[in-house]
């Protein structure tokens, strides 16, 4: 399985076509620090008002602020709302 | 939105307590289970909601992740519905209410008309109710231009018509025609004659045959300026003559007035009598209505329902209050406020003003009858057109 992402997101590359839409990588957009948008995630690690995690298939996100919490959610899409203040891949 | 939406499926919050907590919110999103505002109590509680329909889902998803669920209240849904249930009656009253609000909104039961200076009211409401426009009627049948043809038709003193509906009150707005203004005839021959007898004391002339001379009497109708003008080389030839002529007029107008009237004052006891309107019918809840009732002030108030400028329901009443009053004597003379009226409106009549005047009143049958007597300075010349 492994390999086959890796050979979708070399594809991608030579094709200079967008990751996320042919390798399903993560994708993150944030709006200012109080909204953040994750796209093809993979499932929630940890949920808590203070720390998120978030399994991305190759590692985890972990956002850090006050408040947090899950405004929206589906299979592909994770709405995350709160005071972000520290956003790190692990 | 969300709000709405929540009260109508019913929302049920719960607690979620168990090792992984995760797990659940991870099978929630494989599941495509909707949660509403999860939140984070500490490392092995959450606290969520779900829809009523999702929560047996929910409940087994809990069991296979190894979380303990406990339901902690709910809102709207099947609880929303128990509720209303038992108050059917309540919910019917104001289904109905809504429904009558409803249908009441689709006629008229208020007909406003603005801009109808100078147009009889009467006359104008009449026309529109033959035209169709009238309390009752339902308006999404009205045609607004039909009803202006068919208005316009029969009230030549209307340039223009629109009706617009807000709710259940029709606004007419009219334009009045404007008159047609009187044309200045600057061509064809015309003498200056007097309009009033008089004596001569000014002549200003800027064209024709100069008649008149200061000092002279001239008589009501007498050329004052000629248009036709005499030439020593040739024929006479005819000119449109324009000038003044001042002179010295004198009037004397008399008018009749009756005996002084009492002047009315509040007396004491205050009656009332109330009215019921329903569309355009009213029913009064007292009798002989169409008698006057001698020594009193009736006050007419109306009062609709519906709120302003919104709607209007076809139901009011009405609240008459009956006053009472009481005659006493004027001690004012009624000769000299006549005689003041008779000098302003000689003052209005005249092209020029009033130089001296006197007024006499003398008791004739009962009545008095005063006179004015005034002398005034005034431009007599009227233009009067030669018809050959």
């Amino acid at each position: 399985m492994k390999k086959i992402k890796g050979l979708c997101e070399d594809l991608a590359e030579r094709l200079e076509l967008p990751q996320e839409a042919i390798g399903g990588a993560v994708r993150l957009t944030a709006v200012g620090d109080q909204r953040l948008l994750i796209e093809n995630h993979c499932g929630l690690l940890a949920y808590g008002t203070e720390e998120i995690r978030v399994s991305t298939g190759r590692g985890q996100i972990v956002l850090r602020g006050t408040e947090l919490g899950m405004r929206a959610m589906n299979r592909a899409e994770l709405l995350i709302t709160g005071r972000l203040q520290s956003l790190a891949w692990e | 939105m969300a709000r709405v939406e929540e009260n109508i499926r019913g929302l049920v919050h719960a607690e979620i307590s168990g090792a992984e907590p995760e797990a659940l919110l991870n099978a929630c999103l494989l599941e495509e289970l909707p949660l509403v505002r999860p939140q984070s109590v500490d490392r092995w509680t959450l606290r969520l909601g779900v829809y009523e329909g999702d929560l047996p889902r929910l409940e087994e998803l809990a069991a296979n992740c190894g979380c303990e669920l406990r339901v902690l209240f709910q809102r709207g849904g099947s609880r929303m519905g128990k509720l209303l249930r038992r108050r059917l009656g309540l919910l019917l009253a104001a289904g109905t209410l809504l429904a009558l609000l409803f249908i009441s909104s689709l006629f008229v039961w208020e007909i406003r008309l603005v801009g109808a200076d100078g147009i009889s009211r009467g006359r104008l409401l009449r026309k529109l109710e033959e035209s169709g426009l009238r309390c009752g009627c339902f308006w999404p049948t009205l045609d607004a231009d039909v009803l202006r043809d068919r208005v316009l038709l029969h009230e030549p003193r209307l340039a223009w018509l629109a009706v617009n509906i807000h709710g259940s009150v029709a606004e007419v707005r009219l334009l009045p025609r404007a008159e047609k203004p009187e044309l200045l005839q600057e061509s064809g021959a015309a003498d200056l004659r007097a309009c009033h007898a008089g004596l001569v004391r000014h002549i200003s002339a800027r064209s024709g045959q100069v008649l008149a001379q200061p000092g002279r009497a001239v008589t009501e109708g007498e050329v004052l300026i000629s248009g036709t003008v005499e030439s020593i080389t040739a024929a006479p030839r005819q000119v449109r003559a324009q000038g003044e002529v001042w002179a010295d007029t004198w009037y004397e107008l008399t008018a009749v007035c009756p005996p002084p009237q009492g002047k009315e004052s509040a007396g004491a006891g205050l009656r009332g009598r109330f009215a019921l309107k329903i569309g355009g019918k009213r029913i009064n809840f007292y009798q002989n209505g169409g008698k006057t009732i001698d020594g009193c002030d009736k006050i007419v108030h109306e009062y609709n329902l519906g709120i302003e400028g919104l709607f209007r329901l076809p139901l009011g009443f009405v609240w008459e209050e009956l006053r009472p009053y009481r005659t006493s004597e004027i001690s004012r003379d009624p000769g000299e406020e006549l005689g003041q009226r008779l000098i302003a409106s000689l003052d209005e009549h005249i092209e020029g003003e009033i130089v001296s005047s006197g007024l006499s009143a003398a008791e004739v049958d009962g009545m008095t009858v005063v006179t004015l007597r005034a002398q005034c300075r005034e431009n007599i010349a009227q233009t009067v057109d030669i018809i050959p």
